[in-house]
């Protein structure tokens, strides 16, 4: 699996993470921009983006939730379930992509250097110390 | 004392950008991001949350319509339209960011350059 399909991947499941009223509506036209600009050099871009609306909704839904629910009654789902570590696993897992996606992008030469170039034997004459220390004369 | 509410709050960058791009033609999601980016020469970027989150606000506002899909193809993707509401809006914060660099050209002095 190369990094375009796995922050494509990533991406697919930062989508079934949003909120199911807005994933049904517009779940299927974010994943085919995202299939358009990633190729274009955007995913770190549109992993932020995912994580950021993920965020943004289920706050909404919360504060909507929060809104109409009577004094004094409360989540009633709470603590650290397995489905919640693995939303923490995704969203990490799209932050630490997209980080490593813009370092990468910042880094091309070093990056380009370490996998293209060996040093010829010319490279390697120009590293050794020319000067000579004489002793003893 | 009590604060009221102002008629027509200004709008967010992505509401006026997505607004400004309908104004003249329908388009999908995608052609409102590239749009969005064209008007501002390349400085605002759009992404896909960002742009969804604010049509569905227009939308629930009655400012924005999204028009069913016209046939069973997968390519045919939906096009998003301007409400004559959605006009006036867009109309009216215009002439807001009009007044606000009529008030700025009056009161802050013309830069000049700087003598050597």
């Amino acid at each position: 699996m190369n990094a375009q399909n796995f922050a494509r991947l990533l991406y697919r499941l930062l989508l079934r993470m949003h909120p199911a009223a807005f994933r049904h509506r517009f779940g299927e036209e974010m994943l085919w921009i995202f299939d358009l600009a990633s190729s274009r050099g955007q995913m770190a871009y549109l992993l932020l983006d995912g994580v950021r609306s993920v965020t943004i909704q289920h706050a909404k839904v919360d504060l909507d939730e929060k809104a109409v629910a009577p004094f004094g009654l409360e989540i009633q789902t709470s603590g650290l379930t397995l489905g919640r570590m693995g939303q923490a696993a995704v969203l990490s897992a799209a932050i630490l992509v997209a980080i490593a996606s813009l370092l990468a992008r910042e880094m091309p030469s070093a990056l380009y250097f370490e996998h293209n170039q060996q040093p010829t034997c010319g490279q390697v004459d120009e590293l050794r110390p020319t000067a000579t220390l004489d002793i003893g004369q | 004392m009590k604060l009221t509410q102002p008629s027509n709050p200004p709008l967010s960058a992505a509401t006026l950008h997505i607004l400004l791009a309908l104004v003249d033609e329908d388009l999908h999601g995608y052609g409102i991001i590239q749009k969005a980016a064209r008007q501002s020469q390349q400085q605002y970027r759009l992404g896909p949350g960002t742009l969804y989150d604010n049509l569905k606000k227009l939308m629930d506002q009655g400012l924005v319509l999204d028009s069913p899909k016209s046939g069973n193809s997968e390519d045919d993707k939906r096009l998003y339209r301007l409400t004559p509401g959605g006009h006036a809006v867009l109309s009216a914060e215009l002439d807001r960011l009009k007044n606000v660099l009529r008030e700025a050209e009056l009161t802050v002095p013309a830069r000049r350059p700087k003598r050597v």
